[in-house]
């Protein structure tokens, strides 16, 4: 059972490694939408009259809650969007229709685009836990610089 | 052994039938064609014994059931376009088939035999069509494979492109594999196939070894000044089977075994002078036209 796991999972690694859509969404989730959330330490000082103040988003028991809140957002914007991508990405370029002449049998095919949409979770949420963990404000300066780096990396050899 | 039993597969979109009742048997060792005008059913059988579209009844089997479930990974088939990740190059798309297949090939001999190596590093997005196909024909390849299946290969392609997929399918046919291959070319289908299938709307008109399609008959193509004289002459002639008066010539039909240069020498005898004089045997195009149009009934 192992086995076949691995091999599906490698299946959509390999399909997707050097996908410009994935890679793009995966840098902008993991780079900078902690930076956006650990910037509201600092940029949002005013909160609405209930919330006593903005570091209730960043203390325990609270910190839960509130990034939870703002992490779900993230997610269906970034990763939902990547998980719909990469399925329906398979239709339009026929790849799906391919993959199944080639061997797979529509169970594998479903159950690698589930699994993978399990490991997305998981990996979304230990790098929510991780960031609500980090309260450091410096988080922010870090993962902005490396966000821009790439972006003009990116940017600087791609043809237009 | 037949690799391949069609059992009364019939398939619907709508209300129109794009199969009705089909049944084939496709022997192991076989070079198969499936010939018939756009819109027969070609891709429709195609894609029913891959598993990607359901038939509406009936039911087919893979090499008498030997491999059960896992039939697929001893067929290398391209169905209509060639379908890979425009984003990867060669190499990486050869891996996702071998990976799902579950087999290590020599890539390198495979992009040797299509022309492929020196833009095996190029992504797929950046290929002619001709290289495209040619990358298809590449990845069916791939596990040797028991069986190939080929949908019009060089639909889409110019005249160069046409001649190195048709170099190749050479190559292939002298593999000793089985291979099925649904096409409009018909003197493909004549020099590389050994059995054809005709299918017209959905329907199989008829079946069998190439030889046994083709009459063999010859065509005569007779032409003189005097055209009311040579059709008069001709008229006389015992052994002509049939003759049509064409555009500028006058076509007669005779038996394989008829010695047709006696024509010539009968009709000078008789003061009628060729100015074109020339024999052909039936092509399978010929053939092809008439039993989709009707013309010819078959036994």
């Amino acid at each position: 059972m192992w086995n076949y796991i691995k091999y599906l999972v490698l299946l959509e690694f390999k399909k997707f490694r050097y996908n410009n859509v994935v890679l793009a969404i995966l840098a902008i989730y993991t780079l900078i939408a902690p930076a956006i959330i650990l910037a509201g330490k600092d940029v949002v000082t005013e909160v609405p009259p209930p919330l006593p103040s903005s570091a209730v988003f960043y203390e325990f028991p609270t910190v839960w809650d509130y990034q939870g809140y703002t992490g779900s957002w993230m997610v269906s914007f970034c990763l939902g969007f990547m998980m719909i991508y990469i399925i329906t990405s398979e239709v339009s370029h026929r790849t799906l229709r391919q993959n199944i002449i080639t061997g797979m049998s529509r169970k594998d095919w479903f159950l690698s685009k589930l699994i993978s949409l399990f490991l997305l979770a998981g990996f979304a949420s230990v790098l929510y836990f991780l960031m609500s963990y980090t309260e450091a404000a410096t988080g922010t300066l870090i993962y902005s610089i490396l966000f821009l780096g790439l972006a003009w990396w990116s940017f600087r050899t791609r043809d237009i | 052994m037949n690799v391949l039993t069609i059992d009364n597969v019939s398939k619907k979109y709508g209300r129109i039938a794009a199969l009705n009742e089909l049944s084939l048997q496709i022997e192991k060792g076989s070079i198969y064609g499936i010939l018939g005008p756009n819109g027969s059913g070609k891709t429709t059988t195609l894609g029913i014994i891959l598993g990607i579209l359901r038939a509406d009844s009936g039911h087919f089997t893979w090499f008498e059931n030997a491999y059960g479930e896992k039939h697929r990974y001893k067929i290398g088939a391209i169905l209509e376009t060639p379908n890979f990740y425009p984003y990867l190059n060669a190499d990486q798309n050869l891996d996702i088939i071998q990976h799902i297949k579950g087999v290590q090939s020599d890539t390198n001999a495979l992009l040797e035999l299509t022309g492929l190596k020196d833009r095996r590093k190029s992504r797929f997005s950046t290929y002619s069509l001709g290289m495209k196909q040619r990358l298809a024909i590449a990845a069916t390849l791939i596990g040797d494979p028991e069986v190939l299946i080929f949908d019009e290969p060089t639909n889409g392609l110019d005249p160069q492109g046409i001649a190195e997929v048709r170099s190749i399918l050479l190559k292939i046919a002298g593999m000793g594999k089985t291979v099925i291959m649904a096409s409009h070319m018909l003197d493909e289908v004549e020099k590389i196939c050994t059995h054809v299938a005709i299918l017209k709307k959905g329907k199989l008109l008829a079946n069998g070894p190439v030889g046994a399609l083709i009459s063999h008959d010859i065509t005569v193509e007779l032409a003189s000044n005097d055209m009311e004289k040579l059709i008069q002459f001709v008229r006389e002639l015992p052994f002509v089977k049939s003759y049509a008066v064409k555009n500028r010539w006058l076509e007669i039909t005779v038996a394989e075994d008829m010695d047709y240069a006696l024509i010539n020498k009968m009709a000078f005898d008789r003061g009628i002078v060729l100015n074109h004089f020339a024999a052909r045997r039936q092509k399978l195009e010929t053939e092809f036209l008439e039993i989709t149009s009707g013309k010819k009934s078959i036994q």
